[in-house]
């Protein structure tokens, strides 16, 4: 009872070490600005979606269901995107072209007009499977990881990529009489110099092997790989600088989102390239690569 | 090269004022114990000119060749001596300890205005064992009492110095380097005030033989036994346990002291959790040992060896639980192992040297295991800096008006940025057995320094000095040469203005997560591609002693930094992927200016201080903040702090400090908005070639330390009852009262529901707060 005792105390300390209590600090003066959220790809139509940023203290998004909202092709007006409710806007005859830069120009009630210009890339890199090699990696938790190699016949000039994959797999497991049937979407691993460093996972550049041959090994270590069956289609994913600055600055953001006293990251303000405004516009083009898995 | 043809001239100006009288020398140490008093005065009471004892206790004084004169050696505390000079140039004191600081005129230590030295923080060490701090005595909290410096968080023994981090301070324990000077979270350091004797620390003006470091200087000495009797003590705290022996292994030659602490947070801290969790176990300890050694061959030669080695451990175990066949481990342990051999030597009777050789390690690991059903797991990685170094230092002094110092040495550094081992077997079939080591990283940094004290006026003093440092790696040479100027000018009666203007370059950086000391803190060497960390600063000040008692120091400070490195943004601490290098942003900039005031009482029965700060500190990279310049995570405009000691009688001492500080800068969230992300297995799946779904939040933020946390202000009182035991043996309880009426100081802030029940109310702005009043006991008995 005695150490019961002693114990009890020492909780109390170290819990009563952590008080908390509402207060009101001066903080810098918030506006909202208009959220515009466009990425653009040739094999699909325009789609914009228009939306305010909220302070830390509202609860709810707003979505802006009354902007004006423009395409133009440098000083060229092509078309105005009807509201389609919710925030969104598109026209479902206006598909971006290849290589065309484009400007976004939106105009909502009470603010500064917002624009924004960029364009799909247009040249494309192919990828070619070479090969899968289960157990070709292992980290330091000691956890497999089965990996797919892919030589990259890469384009001159700067290509920023990205490697996402949709798994759909069958198991029957012992206990069951059926078979289950999962979906599941996922980047792949990289343990790649060409990888910028904090990300780790499939979105790169062309930087260290602008113009050559580059073999690349994408890794993964999802439970997929015991399954008795699996469909994998591989989409690469190829966008502008804009498109690839918005992703490796979307994931680092959320990475330092996690960080903590035993793993600090420092925080990371998202890219955005939206003026008087905050959001993305920006295009990409992708391939599928369809693979599939049996008798592991 | 061209600024290495410069030292020839400085040491020219050194022979100018040179004069023929004779030089008197000696020790002067304590009666009963034989160690050596550091910065003990010994004044000629004819010429009204005296000098003060080294880090050795020795003194040379330079007397007229024709005359008679009268020499008194006085220490704080001790019983002053006086000897008539005649024939004898030899002269050693040994003074009597005990001696009630109201109840004679003590000049225990030179005057402000004639310390030819700028931005130095000395407390006697029993003085700061008084001082009421959390938990126990801890001589980097004290030192955080002191304008210029900063201490971070709340109740933390970290030291940002003029808006330096804390990889910018030199620490020296018995001249080997220090690399991890805090225990975990810096609550508490690793210097254990029974066992330091002395401690000195430069804020600017860096004396021409330290160097390597930006910001500050901090030379800690290590007691030596007593060379005459066995005595030992014994504390006990409220989390942790020390105990202390010393004595003579030869009578009046050789001594030993050896000390130990043990803190045993995990003896509480384990069964606790155990009555929460029934499979979870965790705890943290450390612990620290030193030793030393001092051999005396005769009166001019002595040999010290010094040791330390501290661990700190923190883990958890995972028990076996119900029917669950789960079980592991899981370890982070860090330390440092330090080693010095000392040789000091008298010359002749105007030049004394030092031969040092050292060693320091540092390491830094983690390792588990675990079991799970039939496979077994063990990994572990281990980071190691290890510096071995050997240096020579002369002190000769021509005359009381002129010293010269000078010297050289080298360090060979050897970085080791982390070996991983993984091991993984299922069915005792190994199916992983791999060890990966990162490149070994060394350099060498060699040295060379002088410096000249001279008096050409009484109301003018100088050291001029400098000092030539290189560090090569990989096939690179860094090379500095490093003015250190310092001025006085004035009297006794007027004050005096001090003027000082030191470069510095350091060849180590350090990696570290907001500086809060913890394991994943990375020493790195400059490399090719990463130069070494440079600073300037520049200093002016007024210094002034009222009614003997009273010190004032008012001084203004500038310093620039360059070369600084930091971790990008969105970089994981602790991911190794890749080379450490292409973590981190380089060419940072950082500007530190401030005025700090100090008004010191130092004799009587009430002693204190009283300082404050006006500063401004920042940073500036060209890929962090929008390239936006941005305050030093601990820039701290308004920082004051108010310290007193009383003693009653010699059986009860009361102290009290009272500080207050304005909000230190940190990031905040202030909104956020709607973004895109992968679909992954949510629903709806896509289906067209579009991959991303709009059902994301992206935060916005102030901006980097864009925004102030709240002031902070604390009251900590201490009141120390001594005693004697049935035995006879000096007892003392210690008793403290941390924030003693419990002020809230924040440590962080977020947003959450006014009231969780009640959301229609809305969000708030929460602060999480520091530590409550906690009170604090030590015992320890003395014999």
């Amino acid at each position: 009872m005695r150490i019961s005792g002693a114990c009890l105390v020492y909780i109390l300390l170290f819990v009563i070490s952590s008080c908390s209590k509402p207060v009101e600090l001066e903080l810098p003066i918030y506006d909202d600005k208009p959220v515009v959220n466009c990425l653009f790809t040739p094999e699909e139509p325009f789609v914009v979606h228009v939306s305010k940023t909220a302070s830390k203290f509202d609860t709810m998004l707003v979505n802006v269901s009354n902007a004006l909202v423009e395409i133009y092709h440098g000083e060229n007006f092509i078309a105005e995107l009807p509201s389609n409710g919710f925030g969104y806007y598109s026209d479902s005859i206006l598909y971006p072209e290849i290589g065309k830069s484009y400007t976004l120009k939106v105009k909502v009630p009470d603010y500064e007009e917002i624009s924004a210009t960029d364009s799909v890339p247009s040249t494309f890199s192919e990828f070619t499977y070479k090969g899968f090699k289960e157990n070709a990696w292992f980290d330091e938790d000691g956890m497999a990881y089965n990996a797919l190699t892919f030589d990259i016949e890469d384009q001159a000039l700067s290509n920023f990529f990205e490697v996402v994959y949709r798994a759909n797999y069958s198991k029957q497991y012992s206990w069951q009489d059926s078979i289950s049937y999962y979906f599941w979407m996922s980047h792949f691993s990289l343990f790649d110099p060409i990888v910028e460093e904090g990300l780790g996972i499939s979105i790169f550049t062309d930087q260290k092997f602008n113009g050559t041959n580059y073999t690349i090994q994408m890794m993964d270590g999802n439970s997929m790989w015991s399954a008795d069956s699996l469909h994998l289609n591989v989409q690469v994913l190829q966008g502008s600088q804009t498109f690839y600055t918005f992703r490796t600055s979307f994931y680092k953001h959320h990475n330092a989102q996690y960080s903590d006293f035993f793993n600090p990251i420092e925080p990371v303000i998202m890219y955005s390239n939206i003026n008087n405004g905050y959001g993305i516009f920006a295009g990409y083009r992708s391939k599928f690569y369809t693979l599939t898995f049996t008798d592991f | 090269m061209r600024n290495i043809c410069l030292l020839p001239f400085f040491l020219f100006i050194s022979f100018f004022s040179f004069s023929q009288n004779r030089i008197v020398s000696g020790f002067i140490r304590d009666s009963l114990t034989s160690e050596p008093l550091i910065g003990a005065t010994i004044w000629d009471e004819v010429q009204k000119t005296g000098t003060a004892t080294d880090l050795f206790g020795h003194y040379s004084l330079s007397i007229p060749s024709d005359s008679t004169v009268k020499l008194v050696a006085s220490f704080i505390g001790y019983q002053s001596k006086s000897v008539l000079v005649e024939n004898n140039l030899r002269i050693d004191f040994d003074l009597s300890s005990g001696v009630e600081l109201d109840e004679i005129a003590v000049r225990g230590q030179k005057k402000i205005e004639n310390r030819i030295e700028m931005g130095v923080v000395s407390l006697p060490v029993n003085q700061m064992k008084t001082l009421p701090i959390i938990g126990e005595p801890d001589v980097l909290k004290v030192m955080q009492l002191m304008p210029g410096i900063q201490g971070g968080s709340e109740g933390r023994s970290g030291l940002y110095v003029r808006g330096g981090s804390p990889d910018q301070n030199l620490m020296l324990l018995d001249g080997a380097s220090v690399y991890y000077v805090n225990h975990y979270g810096n609550f508490l350091s690793l210097f254990h005030p029974e066992i330091i004797s002395n401690m000195k620390l430069y804020k600017c003006a860096f004396p021409a033989k330290y160097g390597g470091r930006l910001s500050s200087v901090v030379d800690l000495r290590m007691r030596e036994g007593n060379k005459k009797e066995h005595h030992g003590s014994f504390g006990i705290g409220l989390l942790s346990a020390d105990i202390l022996l010393e004595g003579p292994i030869k009578k009046d030659t050789t001594s030993y002291i050896f000390s130990a602490r043990r803190f045993y947070l995990d003896a509480i801290m384990r069964p606790a959790i155990l009555l929460i969790s029934d499979f979870v176990s965790v705890g943290y300890q450390f612990y620290d040992i030193y030793g030393k050694i001092a051999h005396t061959f005769n009166d001019n030669n002595r040999l010290y060896i010094s040791c330390y080695n501290g661990n700190d451990s923190y883990g958890y175990d995972i028990l076996p639980w119900e029917d669950e066949d789960f079980k592991g481990k899981s370890r982070i342990r860090w330390g440092n192992t330090l080693a010095t051999v000392r040789f000091n030597s008298k010359l002749n009777k105007r030049l004394m040297s030092d031969f040092v050789a050292g060693y320091t390690r540092y390491h830094t690991g983690q390792s588990q295991e675990f079991y799970v059903d039939s496979s077994f797991f063990k990994s572990g990685n281990l980071a190691t800096v290890q510096d071995l170094s050997l240096k020579s230092e002369f002190n000769y002094t021509l005359s009381n008006k002129y010293q010269m110092a000078f010297g050289g040495g080298i360090i060979a550094h050897n970085f080791q940025p982390g070996t991983t081992t993984n091991f993984k077997s299922i069915n005792d079939s190994i199916i992983l057995n791999s060890s990966i080591s990162n490149k070994l990283q060394r350099g060498i940094e060699p040295y060379l320094y002088f410096e000249n004290i001279f008096e050409p006026t009484t109301y003018l003093k100088f050291n001029i000095g400098a000092r030539y440092t290189a560090y090569w790696v990989d096939g690179v040479n860094y090379q500095k040469f490093e003015p250190r100027l310092l001025a006085v000018l004035g009297t006794e009666r007027t004050g005096v203005i001090k003027l000082s203007y030191t470069e510095n370059m350091q060849a180590l950086h350090l990696l570290s997560y907001q500086n809060v000391g913890t394991p994943n803190d990375l020493w790195m060497p400059a490399t090719k591609s990463i130069a070494p960390a440079m600073s300037k600063q520049f200093s002016v000040g007024y210094a002034k002693t009222f009614f003997e008692n009273y010190e004032l120091s008012v001084e203004a400070y500038q310093k620039i930094l360059g070369n600084l490195i930091d971790y990008k943004e969105g970089v994981s601490y602790q991911s190794t992927e890749n080379d450490w290098q292409q973590k981190v942003e380089t060419g940072g900039e950082g500007l530190s200016k401030g005025i700090e005031l100090l008004l010191k009482k130092n004799n009587g029965k009430t002693t204190g201080w009283i300082g404050y700060t006006l500063a401004k500190t920042d940073r500036y990279f060209k890929n962090k903040n929008n390239g936006k310049r941005y305050p030093y995570i601990y820039d701290r405009k308004h920082d004051f702090s108010l310290v007193v000691n009383h003693k009653f009688n010699k059986k009860f001492n009361l102290s009290a400090s009272w500080i207050f500080g304005s909000g230190y800068p940190l990031t905040m969230e202030t909104g956020y908005y709607q973004t895109y992300e992968n679909a992954s297995w949510n629903d709806p799946k896509p289906t067209g070639v579009n991959p991303f779904i709009l059902d994301d939040n992206v935060v916005l933020y102030t901006g980097k330390n864009g925004v102030r946390m709240g002031n902070s202000h604390r009251l900590d009182l201490g009141f120390q009852i001594h005693g004697k035991t049935k035995r006879g043996c000096d007892k003392t309880w210690s008793f403290n009262i941390y924030n003693a009426y419990n002020q809230q100081n924040p440590t962080s802030y977020y947003y959450d529901w006014l009231d969780k029940n009640d959301k229609s109310k809305g969000k708030s702005l929460w602060q999480q707060s520091g530590l409550p009043i906690i009170p604090s006991f030590t015992y320890r008995v003395k014999w």
